[in-house]
């Protein structure tokens, strides 16, 4: 029987670690969630909330966030066997109404050997129902030259969402709101996927891929709610997709 | 160690010409690992055609190469660069000299044994600085880095316009975390036309420059990479956080000619 994938909040920050995957033994990822989150015109960093972790039954936490008259925030994160759910919800508690709103959820994956990648040529996306590799993707070089960030089907194109707009690393590509990263015996992979998703991004320095988990517009007072599920498999990309679909749609 | 101070001088035909010249009032002891570099212009970055080739020939998007394109002609004063990167050795002399904080993976405050001649990594940038200045040095800028590794000609890789898999610490195998670093005089093939060594591979290299602060360039890919299109002087997919030290970062020395 598979053991549970297990998280461990690091206190006082908004991040954990993804320990005991079945599928990536002593491998070890690091999920930094939210590392901002928020209006898309004035989204908080880290460093402007106070995260709290409270731990849950069956290996599951919640971590709860404030930033003092513009939002808070509630995220549960849930192991299981193969794949961590991460429901997150937002409060717009400012005195604007936003056009759109998101958490930038990062998936860290340069702990785990198998997987690292700093070279991005083991990631994977999809245009137009097909797989891709990453390197077939344009791609649009900025003066920060290690990431990257994609516009996503059924979101606002990523230039006009000023958060993403800022890093002026968007090529003009339309991807599925999903990235993955297969492991070296291409016999694995990990992936980010939300729902729904804004846009996604990933960092070469860090060998870290997001999901932009988008909660839409928000008027003041409302709240927006999203899922974004990591994977840890064992399956070819092929094989993941098709399973994904199904289950996410 | 040679007994007077002296540069060793280069064409940019190619190898170290072996020629000395002596700069008494400047050079420091160890100057043979040192390398002066001419005052001159150079190519520096890709030709749309070179970009094309590489990127149709390892399944690229050309635009994966757009930031060193197109290749310009650039005037640089001479300078000097260290023949290879700092190693743990070196660094944990500074280290003891100076109190700053060893490797957080070294062991005792001490690196291993065995890899005392390879480069120093888990660096950032500041650390790289400051070992530079307590040796009396700085970073080369990115242009001097590129400059060392590819000489004037506008060359692919150090060594020539074909990749070498001998010529450098690189991930052959595709291994988890690649074959590690190894000594930095372990790939004498790879050296660029004005000899400076290990500029491929292994440790990538900090620069004193960099895209948009607080970032710098990283140049010369490193033991994880598997990627040609990576493993080259020209390649600028690669930048640091200035304050993140990782297990591939590492850094060598440069200084004015005069």
């Amino acid at each position: 029987m598979m053991a549970r994938v297990r998280g461990h909040a690091v206190t006082g920050q908004m991040g954990m670690t993804v320990l005991d995957i079945p599928a990536f033994p002593g491998e070890r990822f690091g999920m930094g969630f939210p590392e901002a989150i928020g209006d898309m015109n004035r989204t908080g960093w880290l460093n402007q909330s106070q995260p709290e972790w409270t731990q849950l039954e069956d290996g599951a936490w919640k971590q709860t966030g404030r930033w003092e008259g513009e939002l808070s925030y509630e995220l549960t994160v849930e192991p299981q066997e193969d794949y961590v759910d991460v429901r997150q919800s937002v409060t717009n508690q400012s005195n604007r109404d936003w056009p759109n709103s998101v958490a930038f959820n990062c998936f860290q994956c340069g702990g785990a050997p198998s997987i690292r990648d700093h070279e991005c040529v083991r990631h994977w996306v999809a245009t137009g129902g097909e797989l891709k590799r990453l390197p077939n993707i344009p791609r649009q070089f900025s003066p920060r030259p290690t990431v990257q960030l994609y516009s996503v089907e059924g979101a606002p194109a990523g230039m006009d969402l000023p958060f993403v707009a800022n890093f002026h690393a968007t090529p003009d590509v339309v991807l599925e709101g999903w990235m993955a990263i297969e492991s070296r015996d291409g016999k694995r992979l990990v992936a980010a996927v939300s729902k729904p998703a804004m846009f996604l991004f990933q960092n070469m320095e860090y060998s870290c891929i997001h999901s932009g988990a988008g909660f839409g517009p928000l008027r003041r007072g409302e709240t927006g709610k999203a899922l974004t599920r990591l994977y840890f498999v064992e399956a070819s990309v092929e094989e993941w997709y098709g399973r994904m679909k199904g289950e996410l749609g | 160690m040679p007994s007077r101070r002296e540069w060793i001088t280069t064409t940019s035909a190619g190898v170290a010409a072996g020629a000395l010249c002596l700069a008494n009032n400047e050079a420091p002891a160890e100057s043979a690992d040192r390398i002066l570099i001419p005052a001159g212009k150079f190519l520096r970055g890709t030709t749309e055609e070179q970009a094309d080739k590489l990127a149709r020939e390892h399944d690229y998007h050309v635009t994966w190469l757009s930031g060193e394109t197109p290749q310009r002609e650039l005037d640089l004063p001479a300078f000097a660069i260290d023949r290879y990167p700092v190693t743990n050795r070196q660094f944990a002399e500074f280290c003891q000299a100076t109190g700053h904080p060893p490797r957080p993976h070294w062991r005792g405050g001490k690196p291993l044994e065995a890899v005392n001649d390879h480069p120093v990594t888990n660096v950032n940038k500041a650390d790289a600085e400051a070992y530079a200045a307590w040796a009396g040095k700085r970073l080369p800028t990115e242009a001097e880095w590129e400059k060392a590794a590819r000489g004037t000609d506008g060359r692919v890789f150090p060594w020539g316009d074909e990749f070498d898999p001998e010529a450098c610490q690189w991930n052959r195998e595709k291994t988890g975390n690649g074959p590690g670093t190894a000594p930095v005089d372990a790939h004498p093939k790879g050296a660029s036309p004005y000899g400076v060594l290990d500029l491929i591979g292994n440790v990538a290299e900090w620069c004193a420059d960099g895209p948009s602060p607080p970032t710098a360039w990283i140049k010369g890919g490193c033991y994880l990479f598997h990627e040609i299109v990576n493993l080259r002087p020209a390649a600028r997919n690669m930048s640091g956080f200035a304050n993140n030290p990782l297990d591939f970062y590492g850094f060598r020395c440069a200084q004015e000619a005069t």
